[in-house]
């Protein structure tokens, strides 16, 4: 299990005037090759979450665990080792973009680390073929040209040019339209399901977390508030009220349909599953 | 009203024109939302209204006043805010109040009168107990609400609000979006939504994609909705209602409307017994 956290606390500026209690007593496991959604409310303590997970932030009450070791014994250099292992893609990553060619932005990570040109070439070009990027097309671009959802793209390729194994995602979607959306989606599920890396994301879209997540979490004020498999959804229609979240339609549908007598399996949460069954009723007569 | 007449821009050293030949006209009360991929030219478009941007042809006008003219360049920002959509690259004082205050204090305010602005607009925003708080201490969305108090306080005739919820919950998105309208509605100043997502836009009274710097279509939320697949060549997704109705379309035999918006009616219609 690469993620373990016991009654973890946080409180930015702690003893301060502004101390903000971020985190309260989470107990958490994250299992090898997850692919978790994370919700919640502005300030909930989301992104509080992801960043304890490779030791950016340290909890100040309660352990973080990664494959069986306490973060807080972590020496400088195994904490190095731990963020090219845990790769964290903050909010609005391609304002971090810094190199003037594309080649270079994503090439920086594994020079970094100490890699020779020839194998950080092949890196740069496997992260490119990875989000999508044409290597011929795109390599000499400059950074500056591109649009937005060309740079998220180049900002990811650059953390996965360090081979991380597990990824943290905070909102990759935000801002772009619904083609760089699908891109990265698309992309982070096709990581998770054939790499086998970890994923955590944060998002706000219910929508999105489901179409590609398997296990959901939401934060309310700092507490974990629901934590299920994605194909149990539906068991959390009334929680999910209470906490002011819409279901994407087909979900809604399913659940009314549902409440009218209609049996529909909702494991496969997907809209397609979904339809057919519904069609297949509508056909059936039922 | 903002009129805009034949106008192009490009970018210094821009290989082609961000924008291309747009005119059009913003009501001082409408509610208009703006659609389009990324790097279509809808930010640009946002900073021409306000003057941020001066057009290279044709002209924008806000209430008979061109940005052409510079001594007209700060009447218009009064009576047109901008929100951009990143609150990082828009936050600058060490306190929210601050911040929220710095806008009035550059409109020459009654300390009085600077005072009830930043506790109103907090409050509109509800940040009213962030008063004190440095905004670098707040979360992302909370930051967003600060940008939005900031612009509130100013108090404009016409609200650019550009991707102004990318970092908000859905319930904080709906609160916002609510208040904007009853804003609208009670104080009579024109909204323009520059948004992704197709469910948000559906509130305003029209439309319009902006693809490749020229305005691709404009229409009412009804007649874009059912624009099917000419909409993802636009980069905008469909509505996800829009989407399910496809997928069941999909299937042989079943036939069901394009246009309904609500889960109850569908429901009633897949299943008519109840």
């Amino acid at each position: 299990m690469p993620f373990i956290l016991k009654d973890v606390s946080f409180t930015y500026q702690k003893g301060m005037a502004f101390a903000q209690k971020a985190l309260k007593g989470l107990d958490f496991t994250v299992e090898d090759g997850e692919m978790l959604g994370v919700m919640g409310a502005a300030g909930s303590g989301k992104s509080t979450f992801l960043q304890l997970l490779n030791a950016l932030l340290k909890a100040e009450q309660g352990y973080v665990f990664y494959e069986g070791q306490d973060l807080a014994q972590f020496s400088k250099k195994q904490l190095i080792g731990l963020r090219q292992e845990v790769g964290m893609v903050f909010q609005y990553p391609e304002q971090q973009i810094f190199a003037d060619l594309v080649y270079d932005e994503i090439a920086f990570g594994p020079r970094n680390i100490g890699l020779d040109s020839e194998d950080a070439d092949r890196r740069v070009r496997e992260s490119m073929q990875q989000v999508g990027l044409d290597f011929a097309e795109y390599s000499s671009r400059r950074t500056i040209a591109l649009s937005s959802g060309e740079k998220r793209r180049v900002a990811l390729a650059g953390i996965l040019a360090l081979k991380p194994r597990h990824l943290l995602l905070d909102e990759p979607t935000a801002g772009l339209d619904g083609e760089g959306r699908r891109v990265i989606l698309d992309y982070l599920q096709h990581i998770n399901r054939q790499e086998h890396i970890t994923v955590i994301m944060v998002a706000h879209h219910l929508g999105q977390l489901l179409s590609v997540c398997r296990r959901l979490m939401i934060i309310e004020k700092g507490r974990i508030v629901l934590d299920t498999s994605v194909s149990r959804i539906l068991d959390h229609y009334d929680r999910l009220q209470e906490l002011g979240i819409e279901l994407p339609p087909h979900l809604e549908a399913a659940y009314r349909l549902q409440r009218r007598g209609w049996k529909i399996d909702t494991a496969d949460v997907g809209v397609a599953a979904i339809a057919r069954q519904i069609a297949d009723k509508i056909r059936s007569g039922s | 009203m903002i009129r805009l007449s034949g106008v192009s821009y490009t970018y210094p050293h821009g290989e082609r024109p961000a924008i291309k030949n747009i005119s059009l006209g913003i009501n001082g009360n409408e509610f208009i939302a703006i659609m389009g991929r990324n790097g279509s030219g809808k930010s640009t478009l946002a900073r021409l209204l306000n003057g941020l941007l001066l057009p290279g042809q044709g002209d924008v006008s806000v209430d008979g006043l061109s940005s052409s003219r510079p001594e007209n360049l700060l009447p218009i920002r009064k009576k047109v805010g901008l929100l951009f959509p990143d609150p990082d690259s828009q936050l600058l004082a060490n306190l929210v109040e601050e911040e929220v205050a710095f806008g009035p204090e550059n409109l020459g305010l009654e300390p009085a009168e600077i005072r009830n602005r930043v506790d109103t607009a907090l409050k509109m925003v509800s940040m009213e107990d962030y008063i004190k708080y440095p905004p670098y201490l707040l979360s992302g969305g909370q930051k967003q609400r600060i940008c939005m108090a900031s612009l509130l306080a100013m108090q404009p005739d016409y609200l650019i609000l550009d991707e102004p919820f990318s970092m908000l919950d859905p319930r904080g998105r709906k609160d916002l979006l609510t208040l904007f309208k009853k804003m609208r509605e009670q104080q009579g100043i024109a909204l323009v939504l520059i948004t992704h997502s197709l469910e948000e836009a559906m509130q305003a009274e029209r439309i319009i994609i902006v693809d490749n710097g020229q305005i691709h279509t404009i229409g009412t939320p009804a007649d874009i909705m059912t624009m099917g697949a000419q909409l993802t060549q636009v980069g905008i997704e469909p509505l996800e209602i829009s989407n399910f109705i496809g997928e069941l379309n999909r299937n042989p035999g079943v036939k069901i409307p394009a246009d309904i918006t609500d889960i109850e009616s569908l429901v009633d219609i897949l299943c008519p017994s109840s």
